[in-house]
């Protein structure tokens, strides 16, 4: 092959006729507005995909956070199966709610925002809470009631399995099958044998004959019903003038009642026999 | 052909590059398309299309080997593609003997040449006749490599056909023109060089 380089040399020495690119200018100049316009072009583009992006990750969260916030509601005299599997009976006058998005993640908690409800928990999902006015029950699977009388007076009774209640500024209490107790305010009482007539089944809250339930009661009155109850005489009733009374009473146990009703008010007692003396709390 | 620009830099799109890149290969494509389709607005907007292609797509580029090739071998895929459009034949009437192929005709600038006597003329046209004997692709090699000095590599790349190919094709064109005895005598060491010189070779 002939010397390339020297033949390439001295042929561009010639201009070619249709070679020369005589409107490269004109070209060039255009090429150089359409970038411009181009470049406008993308940055109008960008911008909009940036504001469309925008607005669809806005709603996409606004969507989220409604779907993750909707709660369901079980209402008085219902039967419900929650997300897991369990079952909740809603006796009257309650009122169950709970979160169906955040049960994905196992997290099993309903709120039980007035009443009773009677829970059968499937077990091996992680824990169950319900969670009240007076602190929270949880369990890992079991069948228990929690009757909430108000934000500060509830009885859970346990029917099969065990169940944990927490009450803020008290040691977990453990009721286990077959167990009730009674929580008034910060108070857990101590756990005791379900009521011979209780059938497991029924939830009835404030009919249970071994238990009162007092909701702002004038203490005087709740005295009388000791003395009725217990056969028994209290002195120094005018110390309760004015004072009343939000908790259970044990028609059964005298001592946990006294216990429970003089200590909640603030007053001191001591036991003669069947004579009962308050007085102050000093 | 050696580039002289940062591929680099026509991905981040730089206007300085885009404008080198337009002023150090635009006369190239120009002369290139012009024998594909002789029909300047065609070959106009073409080059058009092409600088705007890279430039709207630039982040999606791959690093060309090397940027004469890719600019040919997509000016060429234009260009054929106008020739294969039959709104192309349609609005622009371009020759009706352009259709999807295309001939690569070569033709010296008879007009323009500085011819000194007879016998410069004599080889002249015999040059140009012999020119017209050979394939299409003969003179397509030959005008890449000795009129627009790409590099073999390159114009494989452009052709799509092995290195090997353009060398034997290149030479067999060389061989062929030596082949005319009128043109044998010039065909030695640097006769293709002499004709082009004398005859001044203008392909058009």
């Amino acid at each position: 092959m002939m010397d390339d380089k020297q033949l390439q040399i001295d042929v561009s020495r010639f201009p070619l006729k249709h070679e020369t690119f005589e409107r490269k200018q004109e070209l060039g100049d255009k090429l150089v507005r359409l970038r411009t316009v181009s470049r406008h072009a993308e940055v109008r583009r960008r911008n909009m995909a940036i504001a469309f992006s925008s607005a669809v990750l806005a709603a996409a969260v606004v969507l989220a956070a409604v779907f993750m916030m909707r709660v369901s509601t079980i209402g008085s005299g219902s039967t419900a199966t929650l997300p897991c599997g369990s079952v909740v009976a809603v006796g009257q006058g309650g009122n169950v709610k709970y979160r169906p998005f955040l049960w994905r993640f196992g997290h099993r908690v309903v709120e039980l925002a007035a009443g009773s409800a009677r829970f059968s928990v499937v077990s091996g999902q992680g824990e169950f809470s319900v969670e009240t006015g007076f602190g929270s029950v949880s369990v890992l699977g079991t069948e228990f009631e929690v009757c909430q009388q108000d934000s500060v007076t509830a009885m859970v009774r346990c029917f099969s399995g065990k169940v944990a209640v927490n009450v803020d500024g008290a040691a977990p209490v453990e009721v286990e099958a077959g167990e009730e107790t009674v929580v008034t305010g910060d108070v857990v009482a101590p756990v005791r044998a379900l009521g011979d007539n209780d059938d497991n089944e029924e939830i009835e809250v404030n009919e249970e004959p071994e238990t009162i339930i007092y909701d702002n009661e004038p203490l005087a009155t709740i005295v009388g019903e000791m003395e009725v109850r217990f056969g028994i005489t209290i002195d120094g009733k005018q110390l309760c003038q004015g004072i009343t009374y939000s908790g259970a009473f044990y028609t059964g146990d005298m001592d946990l009642t006294l216990k429970m009703v003089f200590g909640a008010c603030g007053l001191d007692y001591v036991i003669e026999g069947n004579q009962v003396a308050l007085r102050k709390n000093e | 052909m050696k580039d002289a620009i940062k591929w680099s830099d026509i991905v981040e799109g730089r206007e300085e590059a885009f404008t080198m890149l337009y002023d150090l290969y635009s006369d190239l494509l120009y002369g290139y398309g012009m024998k594909i389709v002789p029909d300047e607005d065609v070959v106009m907007d073409a080059i058009q299309s092409l600088y705007m292609n890279i430039f709207e797509k630039r982040k999606h580029l791959s690093v060309p080997t090397s940027i004469a090739a890719y600019l040919c071998r997509s000016l060429k895929n234009i260009l054929i593609n106008e020739l294969q459009s039959a709104s192309v034949r349609n609005t622009r009437q371009l020759d009706e003997t352009l259709k999807s192929d295309y001939d690569f005709d070569l033709e010296l600038d008879a007009e323009g040449a500085m011819i000194a006597g007879e016998n410069e003329r004599e080889r002249f046209d015999i040059f140009q006749a012999e020119l017209g004997k050979l394939s299409h692709q003969q003179r397509e090699m030959l005008y890449l490599r000795y009129y627009k000095g790409l590099e073999i590599g390159e114009i494989a790349e452009i052709l799509a056909v092995s290195k090997r190919t353009v060398y034997n094709t290149t030479n067999n064109a060389l061989t062929r023109l030596r082949e005319n005895p009128v043109l044998a005598r010039y065909f030695g060491e640097a006769a293709l060089l002499y004709l082009l010189t004398i005859g001044k070779l203008y392909i058009i």
